[in-house]
């Protein structure tokens, strides 16, 4: 009995594990520009390139969710609701993280590296 | 192991008549204490009610200070409150409405309902529900009180350093802001834990994850993200009182702190706080809307993978507070796109409750009205809050009355409405009259268009230049009118109100046992004939909307053809269900009343208030006194196994587990969590700070010789290697062997932490000389409380197993002291890495 | 009060024009989809049984709940992000002014060869983009000029800054935005914008001291001055009083008001302030001074007007 169980619990976390990777790619850039702007200020060039690793790194995880996701749900027996339930929130949750993601990214284009309002 | 399955649970129902005495022998153990004995009671009905009753005192409270703030604001130039009144009851307007008001009523709503709603006797921890209530309600009138003594805080709710500093603030008002919140804090994360393990772990057999009403699924995050949101402010609050009571310079620029540190812990607490209020809210919704559409909630699935998304979103997004502090507008761009993000979850919810509404066919009663004045007020907040994560626009209206507008909007719409329909949804389940209907629509008429004349019109003054927290304001023209259209459009609302207490007063007939019942025909558990103990007997469930696609099963629940239709063991019981196929595994024996968690909270409380007001020897009896009343409290849980108890259907479930399947291993496990993320916050500040001030980080050549944590890391080694031996030492073994075991443990930890503070010391390293100082004391400090609670934690499984209620079976109370043992050992092994190791490499 | 301005929709300057055209296409857009999701509602219950039953479906959260989000917010972020991009990150040179919040008063330092000192109200020259640098001596505090632009906040241990230009010669009312305690409500200050060469002829005047005291009176008053401590807080360049607690007076009866923006600048008014300031702005750090004579205090303030 116990087996199942913490299978299944481990399904719960699968639903975590877009949002989280959402999470770690907004800190990443946040921080990366928190440490590159701290005097003595680093090159915008490295932020450049620190963004667009770490948003092609989240974008990448979130599309093996995605597909280990359909997988499961294609494969899953008709019966297993909850479990089929589970794969496919999670899926669901892959495709908000990665609009989420994008969308973080979508700054490091226009905006120039540590630069305030004042100028 | 013959575990019952999921395809086994449709089993045969329970042969009926019920076994004579069988109704009676549940009754006589959930009898509830008579007269005054009352506050005694542990039961979820019992303390939700006074719950929920406490958070509407405290709403009406901090509603009567928002009119008279109203008064003030009428007129230009008025001097009805002098500003340090003025500042004073806006503060405490904020900080009641959001600690006291806020989070305890939806807390209180869930305590109510759950187990009602799970198919559950109680929660799993009745005893910290009522231990949280009380400290909630000690706390909070006392908190509340210091507004007759002129020493109320003034300092904002979000209470920024320096102006809440020991400098600008030299009174009493910001200790009690820091103790006082600080401490009911810990009571909302003791209601957490409460029920996240009661939402996991007791639901009724077959309620699968899919099955779960909507407004579990949102206690379940709401309770998650109080766990991970509530740490923040509370390592804030140690460290501003810190600074304040012993100059530990946390916030002080002149010494390496940092006042932005302050806006960066509080508002990562902060803006999850408001999606932690609206979250329930939102699954109170989703529960009325189905109900009054009669019809099944469309977008289940949608909903729930919303109301994650929204969990995580709201962490992201504490910056968009920061909009204005000259952070890179880089970084405020990041946030902005978080702020985006977390709108299409709000959007997906609001169109699903549409579709739900389109598919049936609305009953216009006042539960829906105040629904559908949610979403009206709601959306208009979430497109403002869309206004005001766009940096620029930001920029002008940040602390304006438009962003006072915006958040009422989505508080009071997001929240205020949605619980006044479940007030008036869920009152016919808990008292023997359901409230006016009559009555009901007066108060939302009333309530709705005193909102929006109240707070429409600060979308305005704030626009034409109005700054929040003024206490008068120039003879400017427009704002004068603007202003007086508040005023009349607060009174208006407050009369709603009114009404609505007037309702109470002549329907609201509280009943714990025959309520007036199912007068919606609603789909979910709580709609059963049910007790103060919850249903008859625990009911089978095969569906999302149980009463509505099982035919009789409230009939079928009171005649006891269910699970549980008595009491095996003659004591309280509810039914461990494992977490997502929620099938049984255990019977768990529950706490009776009593009175330690009553007075726990009351000594808890005691220790807090003494301390705020300087009387530190009192405060240390009070602490003591409470400690003992936990401990007495502690003594009486984790009851002996007895055999294998049949719950019904055939079916025998254990009576004791241990381990990862116990209920209390997983609240441990929450418990670890806070702790795990009160500690983050406290590596996010050393960082933060270095990264402010690496001036004041020393030398390598400063640094204490590297000997010295190297000790501190092997004691902390070895104490964990000895409490893994004395597992093995477990009484039926060897009791002395076991105790020598724990007790040399504890005296290397505690040796760990000394020898860590001495290096420090001998350095030259003092904790009010700067930033550095103040950090590195800080680590040894959350060590210290974590050593502190392990030293009861050990002295309590000693005499237990000097007890003999200690052994290899019964060993849930050594289990939890492993998990916190290791947890703190690893805490205590980053904590030397981050603290000696980080400025050799920095 | 009247003929200055203090409105976001009011905007004067090519900063807070930006940020007005964005608000009203932030107000279009929200008008759009409460209109939409009301009329939603409408039809969700009113509808025929065949709208009806079209909302009832999951693709309605599809399209109204995840979709149309998606594509407006991203526009929405796109035009937001673009215009954080055009109001940071100036490189070309400007006019610089150092104004640090004090509770609850601005110290205004002009940049320059020899940087002038003022208080609770603001020059510039029209059509000159000013970068203001912003400090805080005490407590959080957050320079706001509405007609002008978004607001900063000034930080205890930090420098912040912000760009404004105004376009039209004109007096624009600004207010502390961050509570920083007290009388934090009459935290006003004004910033006037003058024609380039009046301004000139202004600041000349501003960076020098201020005309000797040439009536009895006056010189009477500014005996009394010293004689009192005020030069203790107080500076008035060219004279011995060199405090720097409280607000430069050197050119106080140029400005337009007393008590930070509390009053209009009156002898009778500065009478009332020296007297019943803290009637008049509860909790601010100026003891009233009740110590003179009727005469006395015609004298000081005579005193005081003629600082020019």
């Amino acid at each position: 009995m116990s087996a199942p169980q913490t299978r299944s619990l481990a399904d719960l976390l699968w639903l975590l594990v877009g949002p989280v990777v959402w999470f770690l790619h907004l800190v990443v850039l946040y921080g990366a520009e928190a440490l590159i702007c701290t005097p003595p200020v680093g090159s915008g060039r490295a932020m450049m390139w620190m963004g667009a690793a770490a948003t092609i790194a989240a974008l990448g995880a979130l599309a093996m969710l995605a597909a280990v996701s359909i997988r499961r749900v294609q494969d899953a027996p008709e019966e297993q609701t909850d479990a089929t339930f589970l794969r496919k929130t999670t899926l669901l949750l892959a495709l908000l993280s990665a609009i989420g993601v994008i969308w973080s990214a979508l700054p490091l284009a226009l905006v120039p590296v540590c630069a305030s309002a004042g100028g | 192991m013959s575990e019952p399955s999921q395809a086994r649970l449709a089993g045969h129902p329970n042969r009926l008549p019920r076994p004579k005495g069988e109704l009676e022998a549940l009754e006589a153990a959930w009898e509830r204490p008579k007269g005054w004995r009352i506050v005694t009671a542990v039961n979820n009905t019992v303390v939700g009610y006074f719950y929920v009753g406490t958070a509407v005192l405290f709403f009406l409270l901090a509603g009567i200070l928002a009119l008279l703030m109203r008064l003030q604001l009428a007129v230009p130039s008025n001097t009805f409150l002098s500003p340090e009144t003025y500042n004073q009851i806006f503060t405490m307007h904020g900080t009641v409405m959001m600690f006291l008001f806020a989070v305890p009523v939806v807390e209180a709503m869930g305590i109510l309902l759950l187990p009602q709603m799970l198919g559950a006797r109680d929660l799993p921890f009745p005893r910290l529900s009522a231990f949280a209530f009380w400290a909630y309600f000690v706390g909070g009138l006392i908190f509340f009180g210091t507004l007759f003594y002129d020493v109320a805080p003034s300092g904002g709710w979000f209470m920024y350093p320096p102006l809440t500093g020991a400098q600008y603030s030299p009174g009493l008002g910001a200790d009690f802001w820091l103790l006082g919140i600080g401490f009911i804090e810990i009571s909302a994360i003791a209601g957490a834990i409460e029920l996240i393990v009661g939402v996991l772990r007791t639901r009724a057999p077959g309620m699968t994850l899919d099955r779960m009403p909507m407004f579990a699924w949102t206690m379940l995050i709401f309770a998650a993200m109080i766990a991970f949101a509530f740490p923040a402010v509370i390592l804030a609050t140690m460290l501003l009182e810190l600074e304040r009571a012993f100059g530990w310079p946390f916030f002080m620029p002149q010494k390496g702190g940092d006042a932005l540190l302050w806006q960066h812990l509080f508002w990562f607490f902060g803006h999850p706080e408001v999606y932690i209020i609206f979250l329930p809210a939102a699954g109170m919704v989703s529960m009325i809307v189905p109900t009054m559409a009669r019809t099944p909630l469309v977008g289940y699935r949608m909903i729930v993978v919303a109301l994650i998304a929204t969990g995580f979103f709201s962490f992201g997004l504490w910056v968009h507070h920061m909009f204005t502090t000259g952070i890179p507008a880089l970084s405020l761009s990041f946030f902005s796109a978080a702020s985006m993000a977390v709108a299409i979850p709000s959007g997906i919810q609001v169109f699903a409750w549409i579709a739900t509404i389109a598919a049936g066919r609305m009953q216009l009663a006042t539960p829906s009205l105040f629904v559908l004045g949610f979403l009206f007020i709601f959306t208009l907040g979430g497109l403002t809050g869309v206004m005001v994560a766009m940096v620029p626009f930001d920029w002008q209206v940040h602390d304006t009355y438009f962003v006072v507008a915006h958040f009422h909007y989505v508080l009071v719409g997001g929240m205020v409405f949605p619980l006044f329909g479940a007030f008036y949804y869920w009152a016919p389940a808990f008292s023997r009259r359901p409230l006016s209907e009559r009555l009901g629509k007066v108060t939302f008429a009333l309530m709705f268009v005193g909102f929006n004349v109240a707070f429409f019109p600060m979308h305005i003054s704030g626009l034409m230049g109005m700054p929040r927290r003024v206490y008068t304001y120039p003879a400017v023209a427009e704002w004068g009118v603007l202003n007086m259209i508040s005023t009349v459009g607060a009174f208006l609302f407050a009369t709603g109100v009114l009404v609505f207490l007037l309702d109470l007063v002549r329907n609201l007939r509280p009943a714990l046992s025959d309520p007036a019942g199912d007068v919606w025909k609603g789909a979910s558990l709580e709609w059963m004939h049910n007790h103060v103990y919850g249903p008859r007997s625990v009911p089978l469930v095969t569906s999302r909307d149980p009463l509505w696609d099982q035919p009789g099963l409230s009939e079928q629940s009171k005649e006891g053809r269910h699970y549980l239709p008595g009491t095996v063991t003659g004591q309280r019981e509810t039914i461990i269900t494992s977490p997502i196929e929620a099938v049984p595994e255990a019977l768990q024996r529950l706490p009776g009343d009593g009175w330690p968690p009553l007075l726990g909270a009351v000594f808890t409380a005691g220790f807090f208030m003494l301390l705020t007001v300087k009387y530190v020897m009192l405060a240390f009896v009070s602490g003591a006194l409470a400690l003992l009343m936990i401990l007495v409290w502690m003594w009486s849980s984790d009851p002996a196994p007895l055999p294998r108890a049949e719950i019904g259907h055939g079916i025998k479930v254990s009576t004791y587990l241990s381990g990862p399947r116990s209920h209390s291993w997983w609240a441990m496990v929450v418990l670890l969590v806070v702790a795990g993320s009160l500690y983050l916050s406290f590596v996010f500040s050393y960082l933060f700070l270095w990264t402010v001030s690496p001036q004041v980080w020393p030398k390598p050549g400063q640094m204490p010789p590297s000997w010295w944590p190297i000790l501190a890391a092997t004691l902390l080694a070895a104490s964990s290697g000895l409490i893994l031996l004395a597992g093995r030492f477990l009484p039926s073994r060897n009791g002395v062997a076991f105790i020598g075991a724990i007790a040399v443990a504890v005296l290397l930890l505690g040796g760990s932490l000394g020898a860590d503070v001495l290096s420090h010391w001998r350095a030259g390293l003092r904790p009010d000389a700067d930033a550095h100082g103040a950090l590195a004391y800080m680590a040894s400090f959350l060590q210290f409380q974590l050593v502190l609670t392990l030293v009861v934690m050990a002295g309590f499984a000693i005499a237990r197993s000097l007890a003999g209620m200690l052994n290899l079976r019964r060993r849930v109370v050594f289990d939890n002291l492993v998990l916190l043992w290791h947890y703190t050992v690893a805490q205590g092994l980053f904590g030397l890495l981050l603290v000696h190791g980080f400025p050799r490499i920095a | 009060m009247s003929g200055t301005l203090q409105s976001v929709l009011a905007p004067h300057g090519p900063q807070a024009g930006q940020i007005a055209t964005l608000a009203w296409v932030l107000f279009a857009f929200g008008a759009v989809i409460l209109a939409l999701v009301i009329a939603t509602i409408w039809l969700a219950i009113r509808g025929t049984p065949h709208i009806r039953e079209a909302l009832a479906r999951e693709r309605t959260i599809m399209v109204f709940g995840l979709a149309l989000p998606v594509v407006t917010l991203t526009i929405l972020l796109f035009c937001g992000v673009w215009l954080t991009r055009a109001q940071t990150g100036h490189t070309d040179d400007a006019m610089r002014i150092e104004v640090t919040g004090e509770q609850w008063w601005w110290r205004v330092v002009y940049d320059g060869p020899t940087p002038a000192t003022s208080a609770n109200e603001i020059r510039i020259p029209v059509g000159q983009p000013v970068d203001f640098t912003l400090k805080a001596a005490d407590v959080i505090h957050s320079f706001w000029v509405p007609s002008l632009g978004g607001k900063v906040d000034m930080l205890p241990g930090r420098i912040t800054r912000l760009r404004l230009t105004a376009e039209r010669a004109g007096v624009y009312r600004g207010q502390c935005a961050e509570y920083c305690g007290g009388p934090h409500a009459l935290m006003g200050f004004n910033v006037i914008a003058m024609p380039r060469d009046e301004y000139e002829a202004w600041f000349v005047r501003e960076a020098g001291p201020s005309a000797a005291a040439s009536t009895d009176v006056e010189r009477r008053g500014q005996s009394l001055f010293m004689a009192a401590g005020c030069g203790t807080c107080h500076a008035v360049r060219g004279t011995g009083a060199a405090g720097a607690i409280g607000p430069d007076l050197t050119h106080l009866a140029a400005r337009g008001s007393v008590g930070i923006d509390t009053l209009p600048l009156t002898a009778d008014n500065v009478a009332r302030f020296i007297r019943d300031g803290q009637h008049l702005k509860p909790g601010n750090r100026m003891p009233e001074f009740r110590i003179f004579s009727p005469a006395e205090q015609t004298a000081l303030v005579s005193y005081l007007m003629s600082l020019r």
